[in-house]
């Protein structure tokens, strides 16, 4: 969970990237670090990943803000291996998560990986004594600008379904269309969640 | 879960920090959060960036505490890697924490891991009185989340 730190006066939060495989984790955080605009300076993507670029325990980026006077924001955004394989290491890099970032992956046949994701992602906070409820989240329909996609009413179908929907963006990542306001999406119910822990899902 | 630190307890780290680097002869001691966050750094790492050796370390330990569970070894407290000039140890504070430390591979990590032994305890004991003494929080009067809208820009 989020680290005081009254002396130094920072903040540190935790975003994690979830998603199935190959749905654009990697290349959010990628845009993220080559176009954000900052006066703290850039700090280092760090990636760790086969030598075919798939990500293999995470990928880490830091990143500062002032969102709360006299108080830095450190954020710290991670994605996590998407292939089912590795759950150990998506259990391992959502510890300590204080929001998160589910990338779906537009293409209609990755619908079935998508949900199966979602859910996964909904198993390992419970493994992990984390309320689902309670962890800010937002969705990112990822891939738009490739053909053979599903129509977005079906994608909230899928992974949007319930009582209280969550924000939902459309992205090509790729091209760092979505990228943004997504990161500013789920750090503004972060925020909101600080302000009020119990009505945070329903900004 | 990390309590929220304040100036007595960033002094309290420096010194028992300090005090471990010059028993030791470490290089750098990092207080390392365990979900990656570094929280207080003495001495220098070799031109690299601390917050990246704290998240690496960090989730290291995690896959090898992870491993070792899987192994049936439940004591797990400490990782070491040895290195042909820097070598490194990290270790167990409590279940919040950890220590990383750096230091040159012909000190030999029995020597380190001897003078780190205070060390965690101070660091132990400083945590567990921030817990007890519990945090003030954050002012949040001036925030207005929609602030964060536009919080970050890309070019």
């Amino acid at each position: 969970m989020a680290l005081i730190n009254q002396a130094t006066k920072e903040l540190h939060v935790k975003i994690v990237y979830y998603g199935p495989a190959k749905s654009g984790k990697t290349t959010n955080l990628e845009k993220v670090h080559s176009n954000v605009q900052t006066p703290y300076g850039k700090g280092q993507l760090v990636s760790l990943a086969t030598n075919a670029d798939r990500t293999l325990f995470f990928d880490f980026y830091p990143i500062e803000a002032t969102v709360i006077k006299g108080f830095k924001t450190k954020f710290q955004l991670f994605t996590v291996p998407g292939q089912v394989i590795y759950n150990k290491t998506r259990q391992l890099v959502l510890r300590g998560v204080d929001g998160i970032v589910f990338v779906a992956d537009s293409q209609y046949d990755k619908m079935p990986e998508n949900v199966e994701s979602f859910q996964n992602m909904e198993e390992n906070l419970k493994e992990m004594n984390l309320n689902p409820d309670e962890i800010p989240y937002v969705l990112q329909y990822n891939k738009r600008d490739l053909t053979e996609i599903a129509p977005v009413d079906f994608m909230e179908y899928l992974v949007n379904n319930r009582q209280v929907q969550v924000p939902a963006f459309e992205a090509s990542a790729s091209q760092c269309q979505g990228v943004f306001e997504t990161l500013n999406a789920i750090t503004r119910l972060l925020l909101q969640k600080f302000l009020n822990p119990v009505a945070h899902r329903q900004s | 879960m990390i309590p929220e630190l304040n100036h007595e307890d960033m002094e309290t780290f420096d010194r028992v920090l300090g005090c471990f680097l010059a028993r030791s002869g470490a290089d750098a001691a990092l207080l390392v959060e365990r979900a990656g966050y570094l929280i207080r750094q003495r001495g220098q790492l070799p031109d690299c960036d601390p917050v990246q050796i704290a998240t690496l370390a960090a989730n290291a330990f995690a896959a090898t505490e992870l491993m070792t569970s899987l192994l049936h070894e439940p004591d797990f407290c400490g990782m070491y890697q040895e290195g042909a000039t820097i070598s490194t140890l990290t270790l167990n504070i409590d279940a919040s924490c950890l220590l990383f430390v750096a230091f040159p591979s012909h000190a030999g990590a029995g020597a380190v891991r001897y003078f780190a032994t205070e060390t965690l305890e101070a660091l132990a004991a400083q945590l567990q009185s921030a817990s007890t003494r519990g945090g003030k929080g954050i002012d949040l009067a001036t925030l207005n989340p929609r602030d964060a809208r536009d919080l970050f820009r890309g070019d």
